[in-house]
């Protein structure tokens, strides 16, 4: 399935697509050494279809049979009372339930059999000991599904609503759980038009005439609402009734709608039982503003209005900021140096989003599950409290694989949609909103340490591993030559001596042969990144056995990546081939290049010389050098060794 | 799978929806199957079935199409129909 231009929730986009190998998966699950709820929990955060979920809801039902412990999902005891077929919901409730961290299980009455089962004091649904009781109809069961053009429309809607009243006291005495509600979607088919709105006993009238029943009645009755109307409304009431299915198999609803229905009890109930995140974790470039500010700068980012991209981030500014109002928790997660990750708060007119918004700013170069881990730590919440907004899909890939707890929503590549994602996901479900959860905000903004809790790198072997990355080496050449010449104007964080170069002297490098040029592409399993790195060496002057690094830089896209190594090794590989034994490297500090201060000390230099001003001299001696075991592949496009090899 | 599937192949189509919707991967279906002999084949898991069919072979069945199918080759010769009316 491509989500490229369009979305729809009926797909779920915001979750990951299901592995090939899920069902071997489910099949495992119970059998395995990891903790059985964590791992089911992980396998429910997929994007799955009915047929999915009911390899997971056999394999939960299975485990739970076998007597083995389902923590930390929290048990839940769900009665369903339903007005037509609802057997296709229930392996689909299960898996939902899971993703939102409950351990379901369902008690379901027989078909049509609403009334009884809450008037019978003995019936099945009064004896279950449930801890709450779904009432699943619709405006069929309340016979509001005709319209009524010769008598009091109101009065007849709320005569029929009255039978909902003595459902829910009925379940009260008899059962003592509270009860869920349901509102009612209007079926796309219109009697006069637009007039419909008009005319009281309109089938479209008098459903919302029974809606703002229903949300009283909750209010009065101490009950839960399921808004089953507003997921109809999202998916389409033309897609969400299917008069085929009803009439075939008495299905309520569309079969197709099964999961996005499922997920929204899943956020309910897990709502009810404490399971809401609690914390919007925002990283920044590309995500919350358009550009990278360590190089582009305040002024070359793209945030506001009159340009779309701009208002895309303004729309995801304005999501967070809304989601602030109402309790939910900021937090900054970003590769930046902190200075460059600050400056657009401050300085850049458009930015909704100031710095006091955010209870807990993590700017560095460090992995982003270690800074995840000091925001959840710094907030004294659980990981599984975090939502982690990010538009690269390898950051998402690495949060998920290291921290599975935290819930990291899918982003197509048009920012567009961001604001969709986030909101159509319901990390947020709440079941209530009061003062306090307006003022907790701004206790966790006074409580938190504003500035950048220390954190310890993790070892990312695994991981790295795992994206396969596929490295290629070229020297500079004319198909190049336009996005090196970029990258060497462009770049400013990881430049260790920012001189710039224009396509002309590109032109004569490549035809100088005392030249070392080298172009760097990076591939992983999630896309091509383009040419992310370039080196530049020359005769040092004096010494005709040694190379003087002139320019040497990278995309910080590809930061952690252990990129640079695999430059190097490749570096001394031509450098060898062409007698050189010595090579020298020079850090020019700027404004903007911190992070490199110490570029060639942890490539293993030695420092010979540190000058006023910071300037700092390196060397290393090719005969001292063995290449490091790097998990990706290589390719090669010099031409004295078109050789590619596997390490 | 294309239009012009063969009874074999739907029928091992077939086979593979129904031993997962009725959770048995040895189950055994010939053309003259019926849901009687088939445990837990009962009306809801019929639905799964046809729906599983529907979403497979990208088609949707009418309402009267569903009703009185007497064996698994009835249901083949509908699907048949069905995919032949696409083409």
């Amino acid at each position: 399935m491509s989500f490229g231009l369009t979305a729809s929730v009926i797909d779920l986009p915001w979750l990951q697509e299901v592995p090939a190998d899920f069902s071997a998966r489910c099949r495992a699950v119970c059998s395995g050494s990891e903790a059985i709820g964590e791992a089911l929990q992980f396998l429910a955060g997929f994007r799955l279809t009915s047929r999915h979920a009911a390899h997971l809801a056999r394999a939960l039902r299975r485990c739970r049979t076998g007597g083995k412990s389902l923590a930390p999902l929290s048990p839940f005891r769900l009665g369903l009372l339903a007005g037509a077929t609802s057997d296709l919901l229930l392996d689909d409730l299960l898996a939902a339930a899971a993703r939102h961290g409950i351990a379901l299980e369902v008690v379901a009455a027989p078909y049509d059999q609403v009334m009884q089962q809450a008037l019978d004091p003995a019936s099945l649904i009064n004896s279950a000991k449930l801890d709450a009781i779904l009432i699943a109809v619709d405006h069929r069961w309340f016979k509001i599904d005709q319209p009524v053009l010769d008598r009091d429309a109101a009065q007849a809607v709320a005569g029929q609503m009255l039978q909902l009243r003595e459902l829910i006291q009925a379940l009260h005495s008899n059962s003592g759980a509270p009860a869920i509600l349901q509102t009612l979607p209007i079926p796309p088919m219109p009697l006069f038009g637009s007039f419909d709105r008009r005319v009281r006993g309109s089938v479209r009238s008098m459903i919302d005439e029974a809606n703002r029943i229903i949300g009283d009645l909750a209010e009065d009755t101490g009950s839960y609402l399921l808004d089953v109307a507003a997921i109809a409304e999202q998916v389409g009431t033309s897609r969400w009734f299917d008069p085929v299915q009803w009439a075939a198999y008495k299905l309520p609803f569309s079969a197709d709608c099964v999961p996005i229905y499922s997920d929204h009890v899943g956020r309910l109930v897990g709502a009810i039982r404490g399971k809401t995140r609690k914390c919007l974790v925002l990283d920044l470039d590309n995500t919350i503003w358009g550009g990278v500010v360590g190089d582009d700068g305040v002024t070359g980012l793209v945030v506001g209005q009159g340009d779309a991209r701009g208002e895309a981030f303004i729309a995801v500014q304005r999501s967070a900021m809304e989601f602030r109002e109402r309790g939910i928790v900021l937090a900054v997660c970003s590769k930046n140096n902190e200075g460059a990750a600050r400056a657009p708060f401050r300085e850049h007119p458009e930015m909704l989003l100031k710095e006091e918004h955010f209870a807990v700013f993590q700017a560095n170069w460090i992995d982003k599950p270690s800074n995840l881990e000091a925001i959840a730590k710094t907030l004294n919440i659980g990981l599984d409290s975090l939502v982690l907004l990010d538009d690269n899909a390898a950051e998402r890939a690495e949060v998920r694989a290291a921290l599975p707890e935290v819930a990291v929503p899918e982003l197509p590549d048009d920012p567009s949609w961001y604001a969709w994602y986030l909101r159509a996901a319901g990390y947020f479900e709440a079941i209530a909103f009061s003062a306090e959860d307006r003022l907790r905000v701004g206790s966790y903004a006074a409580d938190a340490q504003r500035s950048a809790v220390m954190t310890k790198a993790r070892d990312l072997g695994e991981y790295l591993a795992s994206l396969e990355m596929k490295i290629s080496f070229a020297p500079f050449d004319a198909q190049g030559r336009k996005r090196i010449a970029q990258l060497i104007n462009k770049t400013n964080q990881f430049n260790v001596t920012t001189r710039r170069y224009a396509e002309r002297e590109l032109m004569e490098m490549e035809a100088n042969s005392s030249i070392f040029t080298l172009q760097v592409r990076l591939a992983d399993k999630f896309g091509d990144l383009g040419m992310i790195g370039i080196v530049i060496c020359r005769p040092l002057a004096g010494d005709p056995s040694a190379w003087e690094i002139d320019t040497w830089l990278m995309s910080c896209r590809v930061l952690g990546r252990k990129v640079e190594q695999a430059m190097l090794a490749k570096t001394i590989q031509e450098a060898t081939a062409r007698g050189i034994r010595r090579l020298v490297g020079v850090y020019i500090p700027t404004a903007k290049n911190a992070m490199v201060a110490d570029h060639y000390g942890k490539l293993g230099f030695q420092n010979v010389t540190t000058e006023n001003g910071g300037q700092t001299v390196w060397e290393i001696e090719v005969s001292s050098y063995s290449p490091p075991l790097l998990s990706m592949r290589y390719e090669d496009r010099f031409s004295r060794g078109a050789v590619s090899n596997n390490h | 799978m294309k239009s012009g599937a063969t009874r074999p192949e739907l029928l091992s189509t077939i086979r593979d929806i129904l031993a997962d919707v009725v959770d048995n991967e040895s189950l055994q279906l010939t053309e003259a199957s019926t849901a009687e002999q088939v445990p837990d084949w009962d009306s809801i898991n019929q639905v799964k079935l046809l729906i599983g069919l529907e979403n497979e072979l990208n088609f949707r069945f009418s309402s009267q199409e569903v009703e009185g199918l007497k064996n698994v080759g009835a249901l083949i010769d509908l699907v048949q129909r069905k995919l032949a009316v696409r083409t």
